[in-house]
């Protein structure tokens, strides 16, 4: 066979693929099942060419079961092979992406380092905290009777819970939020562009104005956990640090927003299942939410990079060829999922791909679910009967990173308010953070429970 | 946790791991239900695999 017959056997299943377009989120459905159906694998041209997984088998495969021959590795320097690490394509400016970034054993460190900040039970402790900080979100609006559950409500909760549990004063969520969310949603060709850049610098500054003085006044916190770590014997460089903590923001603001925001969406155009879930909700939460993650897949994808040639799932991969393994097209696989562009909220054996999946599976996954499930009973509690209002309602225009909102706005029937407004309640939160070093980690393992 | 009687999360790094290896038949349905729930297919029960 010559070399370019092999070529077109090898790339012989083709799409036009690009997901940073707004006919990506508009026609999503469709774009999944031709792939799906078609494929599953595919070559596309865009972005300097790359490969699309899109079928939930080949995602499993490529994504769980191929660590050897893929890598997240973003080489900014020149140093390896060029790798150009999760996105497609890569970003003009801006360094590697902390630890989703690098490849193991290095990624393994900085993962071990900040579980027992993230497991469930370290989790559990911010409960109480997360529902003082929703009730003030809800109290700010709850005498009105209107409010936009992402500008009021989920973008505030994610924002200020990550700054507790990184060891930053919770009032500086101010300074991170909209430049965390508006790097994700402003396209390049926004004139907005200029002022977002801006925000993002002046975060930037305060990240590592963070990192310096927590290094000099340690405070308990995953800035902290990060400032301990060694790998063989050395320190990370402060870049490498300030990566981790910028996925950390990443990940911890404009994922959860999205996902709760989407959500109570559904929800409120769905009300006899929005009754249902509030009276069910001891036994329909907990798969609820994983329905809510699989369907609207905050993270709608990964990039990799193959580290060598290689056959998976009956394609073959050679070394440097880029891969979009399709978190969110893995979610709506009808061979795993009946009814996949359908949401059932009590969905058994849910086995999706909304977290990721393999060694960079998100770090975070239970504090979002923790945040998501305390902001929603709160509203279906408080705001059982809200309206959103459609006309307000903005989605972001293209979902090639995040498949976020921007507005949500509602109106429900006025209550009273249960205490202090979100400054006041935070000064106080921050008192008992101080007080009570719930940002440190669990150190000891639970007795083991009786079977 | 589909499973919460069958498996348990460690509370430093979050791993789950069976509470015991023979499953007593009261259990059976609901590990079955967490294998077919794991994301990852790292459970298998009585020998099948996921």
């Amino acid at each position: 066979m010559s070399g370019a017959t092999e070529e077109g056997d090898r790339k012989k299943n083709r799409y036009d693929f690009d997901r940073h377009t707004p006919r990506y989120r508009h026609d999503f459905q469709e774009i999944t099942r031709e792939i799906q159906d078609g494929c599953p694998i595919a070559w596309s041209e865009t972005h300097g060419g790359h490969w699309v997984a899109g079928g939930n088998r080949e995602v499993f495969e490529l994504a769980a079961r191929s660590a050897g021959v893929i890598s997240n590795d973003h080489d900014v320097k020149g140093e390896r092979r060029g790798y150009q690490g999760i996105s497609i394509p890569a970003p003009t400016r801006s360094g590697k992406g902390g630890f989703l970034e690098m490849d193991p054993p290095e990624q393994r460190h900085y993962r071990q380092a900040l579980n027992p900040y993230l497991s469930p039970a370290a989790v559990a402790r911010w409960i109480p905290v997360i529902d003082d900080v929703v009730r003030a979100c809800l109290d700010e609006r709850i005498e009105e009777g209107a409010i936009d559950f992402v500008e009021d409500l989920a973008n505030v909760v994610p924002a200020v819970l990550t700054m507790a549990m990184m060891g930053i004063p919770l009032k500086s969520w101010d300074v991170y939020n909209e430049p965390a969310h508006a790097v994700i949603y402003t396209p390049p060709h926004s004139p907005d562009l200029a002022r977002i850049g801006l925000l993002h610098e002046e975060m930037r500054r305060d990240l590592a104005g963070r990192l310096a003085e927590i290094r000099a006044n340690p405070r308990p916190g995953l800035v902290d956990a990060l400032l301990n770590l060694e790998i063989d014997g050395e320190r990370p460089s402060d870049e490498d640090l300030l990566g981790s903590l910028h996925l950390l923001i990443g990940g911890g603001f404009d994922t959860t927003t999205a996902l709760t925001a989407h959500a109570i969406e559904w929800l409120g155009g769905n009300p006899a299942e929005r009754e249902r879930l509030s009276r069910e909700r001891d036994t329909l939460l907990d798969s609820a939410t994983e329905e809510f993650v699989r369907y609207y897949t905050p993270v709608v994808g990964g990039g990799r990079t193959f580290s060598a040639d290689c056959q998976v799932a009956g394609t073959r991969f050679k070394e440097g060829e880029r891969l979009w393994l399709s978190w969110a097209m893995a979610n709506r696989d009808p061979s795993v999922f009946p009814d996949p562009d359908e949401i059932h909220l009590d969905r058994e054996g849910n086995r999706h791909t909304g977290f990721g999946l393999g060694v960079h599976r998100c770090i975070g996954s239970n504090v979002a679910r923790t945040l998501f499930k305390r902001m929603l009973v709160q509203v279906l509690d408080r705001m059982p009967d809200y309206t959103c209002d459609p006309e307000g309602t903005v989605h972001y225009e293209t979902i090639g990173v995040i498949n976020g909102m921007r507005f949500l706005p509602a109106t429900f029937t006025p209550g009273p308010r249960l205490g202090p407004g979100l400054d006041e309640t935070l000064e106080k939160l921050q008192k008992a953070c101080d007080e009570q070093g719930i940002a440190g980690p669990v150190t000891r393992r639970g007795a083991r429970k009786e079977p | 946790m589909v499973a919460p009687g069958v498996f348990e999360l460690d509370d430093v790094d979050g791993h789950a791991s069976a509470v015991e290896e023979d499953v007593p038949a009261t259990r059976e349905a609901a590990a079955r239900r967490a294998a077919r729930s794991c994301p990852e297919r790292a459970i298998s029960v009585g020998g099948e695999a996921s």
